[in-house]
């Protein structure tokens, strides 16, 4: 009988302590805090002359993305072994103003990093719906075009991202190209999804370069002419749509640099009637193509031919003096590429892509030799610095930093990079 | 609600006729010459028998002559092993049976159940037995969770996705089989986190090789769920409820008529509203930037599935041992309330599945000749699966939604607004002999052929429907072993060998040149394995075993076929392969009322050509990549006293490093030799738990149990890049369970009372994506015989 009590005691105990655990408060077991205020390696010496984004491996689910502060990228090897701040997954980046920002695809975060002593520090971040092209309209303030993904649907987000306060300061959705249509073998009136690929701002104009996609599927049906949208800035209203039919749609998905500006505030627009970039068709030559400063037209006088000279231009950079430092493929190797993968030139490790200089006044190519065939890159870094710009270059096997010097079109090779590219490059100033 | 009733009284009734030919009969009665009913008299090898009644008496019929073993068991008592030599008249056979001084498992033990034998075999096997865990209310799911080895990775509450890993496999390298018939093509509406615990006996996990029988291309290993057999007459009745509006509910039954005619009927119904609390910053809907951590609700993850499993046909008789058609009918609804990612709630999205499946069980000793042992089972699955997408919207953490401003066609989570529904056909063939050679020597041969057919139908969708046109998949998988066993049975030897085919048809855009034709692509493979497993008792208490396979996964439907839009087809993708070494040891012992029971095993694999995922332009593929190695390390100890007391605890450190020294195009793999990320490598299991008697009635049972899970942190990117401060994480996880049950009658009635994550940790299995905290729930069941 004594032990039926002390058995009953148990029960009511247990059953007690159930219901009791029921209105009891909560208790914080959390996860680790992440905080991101990591710092690279520092020594005594070390001046961080430069941030890279490094990338290991090919893009799949287990890649990420590592921020390092460097101060050398011409010698030795750059690894992100232990160091380096992770970029959750798959990452665009930016340098506007004087912030590094990091686009990442996993969380749709953008984060804010200063150089501080030498090392990264987060400022902020915030939450974007989609951030396709991304480009500097000032000190203050840059522009974040989100694309309409799939068919049906026109509008794009044109944001404009506060660069101190690390947020969306404004978002207008609108079209950048209202009207196009076309008609498909079925007879079927189809309207034409553009997808933006560069952006700047003249004045009080907005100037986006887009192509036009069948939408639901990536074809592209019009290829016979390079397109610019105009939009007043700030207000960001649409103004016109400038068109010229020398030369193909400027630029390609992924956002690599297809805008160039001069000394001048003239800019040059790379159209690269590229299969390998994603075309489905390339039925003008690959060109450039110059919208004056101040004005909303191209100039009908100026028109580089730059498939006259035996390569496509498909990005590049402005690195003074009328010379732009480019990547460029022959139209063999990109008929070729695009028969095995019609986005050839997005795989690190394909190697299909020369450097060349290219002089916008005199209209000539310089291949640069000691660049090896390498392969492509989504958002494509160029880092111009004194006359010289520097590339990641990956010819299948291995990754280094080259320095291309325009005036001579020749190249030094730099760093080794313990990875298979590096998706950003700036300078600290 | 009106829908758990139907399911709760959802009852059956038959008539049979009585006959009295009796071939073997008798009492069993305990040490004072008492009758006992309810004792199981089970035929050790066929599995059938009967039990006995309210005198203790016991009828056994339909035996071949010859010689018969049966297992003699029953809660409270020793169990014992009766040999009958049947010689065609009747004989009786009466029973004394000792109580149990030991404990329920001890019965198990001793008795040699189905389970224990299991574990005596070469193979590398956890054998769960569920009888013990079925007081207290748990899924499947938790029941494997707790098995060394095993992590149960869940993405949420009730009917959340899962990733069920075995020693670091996971996905469909690891195949699951319910009474030896493949899952792969029940869906999602008959899976281990929706089958109730009460329609099962047991559980057994082959770590690495897998028994010919069950034949499939595994990669990792197999788990096989057994449904109660054995059992002549029964109905278990279950009802649970818990916190954020759980509801269970079960019904199993079996009825079997003296002239060997039998009925399975069982039903089960799952609901949740899985609206447990997260911790969450909410972005502000402009500027984009987030507000402070709060505790939100999830407000749109509701789960609903229901089964009705019913099977009718004869058993014991000359054409076949067993005879079953059967029908599965199922179905689920699941609410998504996530999507790429916790910033993008969703609110309306959700999938369905509807399956229905006609099957066929044939089993026959002595088929044609004496000695063999002839089983087939098929199913024919009638399958539909739906994914709806139809809001242009951007919901919060509050639920509240704006409507897209761009991508207005789009749906919450796809590119386009969907109803897109894969309507599957697939039939599954299995046959299997075995051949006894003599005592000591058995042959088994088994294939299996399915045939699978999906075709994709979307009745909203102005873009091209991935799957428009059929595709097919057809694979075959034949495996011929002979187990010997030498030296008394002290050495138990098996070797094997499989012959894998593949042939798939698919249809896939003909590369841009026009938007509607589609080209036709045939791949045709074939791969051999083989392998060997071993075991010596080198004290009646004390076995250690050995392993080797080589072995092949085909690759599944999606990752050849695509999703027809941004996943691409892979045509020539290859079979993942693995080499899997096991050793361990496994030993009991028992002093008076303390037994003890410990379990140990080092694993080494070698897989190779990996099946991963690889991004290029706006589209993705499957493509064979990666290669690893893996060192585990496993074990577990179990401590019982008597009825009173048991304790167990278990651990697994797994090492599985990227064993790949090259990239794919030649390079160095800067990634050689580092850890696999998002993949736990440190995790344990322990439970403790107490059993009173004559608690209240004198037939009352009380239960209280204790399990501790813990895991520890590990990276979602690989461990070597980044600095350690930076990188992001799956947090240690530690969490508790605390349940207590009480039955009355040998378990006729019983209730129990569980708290699940007693501490309300934050727990993660996956990045960010929190599961469940504290939760209360009340299981009442029902068990008649």
């Amino acid at each position: 009988m004594k032990t039926t009590i002390l058995k009953n005691g148990i029960i009511y105990m247990i059953v007690l302590f159930i219901i009791g655990l029921a209105s009891c408060s909560e208790d914080e077991v959390g996860p680790s805090d992440e905080t991101d205020t990591t710092d690279v390696d520092t020594t005594d010496q070390f001046v961080a002359k430069y941030v890279m984004s490094l990338r290991t491996q090919n893009a799949d689910d287990e890649s990420a993305d590592y921020f390092l502060a460097l101060d050398d990228i011409m010698s030795g090897e750059i690894s992100a072994q232990g160091q380096g701040i992770e970029l959750v997954g798959w990452n665009y980046n930016g340098f506007f103003g004087d912030r590094y920002f990091a686009f990442g695809y996993d969380l749709n975060e953008c984060v804010g990093y200063d150089v501080i002593d030498g090392a990264l520090v987060e400022q902020g971040k915030f939450v974007f719906e989609r951030f396709d092209v991304m480009n500097a309209i000032d000190d203050d303030y840059f522009m974040a075009i989100g694309a309409p993904w799939g068919g049906g649907s026109y509008n794009c987000q044109l944001q404009v991202v506060d660069i101190n306060d690390i947020s969306i300061s404004k978002n207008v959705q609108h079209p950048i190209y209202e009207s196009y249509y076309y008609v498909d073998s079925l007879d079927m009136d189809i309207q034409l999804n553009a997808w933006p690929t560069g952006s700047y701002v003249d004045g009080d104009k907005l100037y986006v370069a887009f192509y036009p996609l069948e939408g639901a599927s990536w074809i592209t049906p019009n290829t016979d002419t390079a397109f610019v949208s105009v939009f007043s800035y700030p207000e960001i209203e649409y103004i016109k749509t400038i068109k010229d039919s020398r030369t193909s749609p400027i630029g390609y998905y992924g956002g690599s640099p297809s805008i160039i500006e001069d000394e001048s505030g003239n800019h040059y627009t790379l159209s690269g009637s590229a299969l390998s970039t994603g075309f489905s068709q390339a039925t003008k030559p690959s060109g450039i193509l110059r919208i004056n400063a101040g004005e909303e037209e191209f100039d009908p006088e100026y028109f580089f031919n730059v498939e006259a000279e035996g390569y496509k231009v498909i990005s590049g950079a402005y690195a003074g003096n009328g010379l732009v430092v480019a990547r460029v493929i022959t139209p063999q190797m990109d008929e070729a590429a695009a028969d095995v993968n019609s986005w050839a030139a997005f795989s690190e490790v394909a190697p299909i892509l020369n450097v060349a200089v290219l002089d916008l006044n005199n209209q000539t190519i310089s291949v640069v030799n000691e660049i090896p065939l390498h392969g492509g890159q989504y958002q494509t870094p160029y880092l111009v610095e004194n006359g010289k710009v520097y590339v990641s270059v990956n010819d299948s096997q291995e990754a280094f930093v080259y320095e291309v010097d325009a005036a001579t079109a020749t190249a030094t090779k730099g760093a080794k990079l313990i990875g298979n590219q590096f998706q950003a490059l700036f300078a600290v100033n | 609600m009106k829908s758990i009733l139907n399911t709760l009284f959802f009852t059956f009734l038959f008539f049979t006729t009585q006959t009295t030919f009796g071939q073997v009969s008798g009492q069993v009665t305990d040490a004072g010459g008492d009758a006992i009913p309810g004792i199981n008299i089970v035929h050790q090898s066929k599995g059938t028998g009967a039990s006995t009644n309210e005198s203790g008496k016991y009828i056994l019929r339909d035996l071949n002559k010859g010689e018969h073993s049966f297992v003699v068991s029953g809660v409270g008592y020793e169990t014992q092993v009766i040999k009958v030599n049947y010689k065609g008249r009747p004989v009786n056979y009466d029973i004394q049976l000792k109580e149990n001084t030991t404990t329920l498992e001890a019965v198990v033990v001793e008795g040699k159940s189905e389970f224990t034998e299991k574990k005596e075999l070469p193979y590398a096997v956890s054998v769960v037995d569920v009888k013990p865990l079925k007081m207290q209310n748990l899924d499947v799911n938790q029941v494997l969770g707790r098995i060394s080895g095993v992590r149960i990775r869940e993405d949420g509450g009730l009917g959340s996705n899962f990733n069920f890993t075995l020693n670091g496999f996971s996905g469909n390298q690891v195949k699951f089989f319910l009474d030896g018939i493949p899952m792969d093509n029940f869906g999602s509406s008959l899976t281990m986190n929706n089958i109730p615990v009460n329609l099962i006996s047991g559980i057994e996990v082959y770590k690495g090789v897998v028994p010919v029988h069950l034949g499939s291309d595994a990669l990792g290993g197999a788990i096989n769920i057994v449904t109660n057999n054995g059992v002549k007459d029964y109905l278990n009745v279950s009802y649970s409820f818990g916190s954020f509006n759980t509801h269970r509910a079960s019904v199993v039954s079996r009825i079997t008529n003296e002239s060997g005619f039998l009925v399975n009927a069982n039903g089960f119904f799952n609901y949740s509203d899985n609206n447990y609390k997260v911790e969450v910053s909410v972005p502000d809907p402009v500027s984009g930037k987030y507000g402070d951590p709060e505790e939100l609700e999830r407000f749109h993850d509701a789960y609903r599935s229901q089964t009705i499993q019913l099977e009718a046909g004869f058993e014991n008789k000359k054409f076949a041992d067993q005879l079953l058609f059967g029908l599965i009918a199922s179905g689920n609804h699941k609410e998504i309330q996530v999507g790429s990612n916790m910033n993008k709630p969703i609110g309306e999205a959700y999938t369905t599945d509807k399956a229905i499946i006609p099957t066929l069980k044939y089993k026959k000793q002595n088929f044609l000749t004496n000695g063999l042992t002839f089983t087939m089972n098929s199913a024919f699955n009638i399958r539909q699966s739906m994914r709806v997408d139809t809001a242009s919207k951007i919901y919060d953490w509050y639920g509240n939604f704006t409507y897209r401003g761009v991508d207005v066609t789009s749906g919450e989570i796809s590119w386009d607004k969907t109803k897109f529904r894969f309507n599957d056909r697939s039939v599954m063939v299995t046959g299997n002999f075995i051949y006894e050679l003599g005592k000591h020597q058995t042959l088994s041969l088994n294939n299996t052929y399915s045939w699978y057919r999906r075709v994709g139908e979307d009745p909203i969708s102005y873009n091209a429907v991935p799957f428009s046109e059929p595709n097919f998949l057809t694979k075959n998988v034949t495996g011929l072993s002979y187990s010997v066993n030498l030296f008394n049975e002290k050495l138990r030897t098996v070797v094997f060998g499989k012959w894998l085919m593949l042939d798939a048809l698919m249809r896939e855009d003909a590369n841009s040149d026009s938007e509607f034709e589609l080209a036709t692509i045939t791949n045709h493979e074939s791969y051999g394995g083989y392998g060997i497993a071993s075991t010596y008792f080198f004290l009646e208490n004390i076995q250690i075993k050995f392993s080797y396979e080589n072995t092949y996964r085909l690759p599944e439907v999606y990752e050849m076929f695509g999703d027809g839009l941004l996943l691409q087809s892979s045509s020539n993708i290859k079979a993942e392969k693995s080499q899997n070494f096991n050793v361990g040891i496994l030993g009991r012992h028992r002093i008076n009322r303390h037994e003890f029971l410990f379990e140990a095993s080092y694993l080494y694999r070698l897989p190779e050509n990996l099946i991963r995922n690889v991004a290029t332009g706006v589209t993705s593929v499957y493509e064979n990549l990666q290669s690893a190695k893996a060192n585990i390390i496993e074990g577990g100890v179990k401590y019982r006293y008597s009825e009173l007391l048991h304790f167990e605890v278990n651990g697994t450190y797994q090492n599985i490093v990227n064993n790949q020294e090259f990239t794919s195009t030649g390079g160095i793999n800067y990634l050689y030799g580092d850890r696999l990320p998002n993949t736990p490598f440190l995790f344990a299991n322990a439970q403790a738990g107490v059993l009173f008697d004559k608690v209240g009635l004198e037939s009352g049972k009380l239960g209280i149990d204790w399990s501790t899970q813990f895991v520890e942190a590990f990276y979602l990117k690989w461990p070597s890049q980044g600095s350690a401060e930076s990188k992001y994480d799956i947090p240690r996880q530690l969490s508790h369970n605390l349940s207590t049950s009480y039955s009355l009658e040998d378990g006729k009635y019983n209730v129990s009372l569980a708290c699940t994550n007693i501490f309300d940790s934050k727990l993660y299995d996956n990045f960010m994506l929190q599961k469940p905290g504290r939760a209360f729930n009340v299981k009442l069941s029902y068990f008649l015989q």
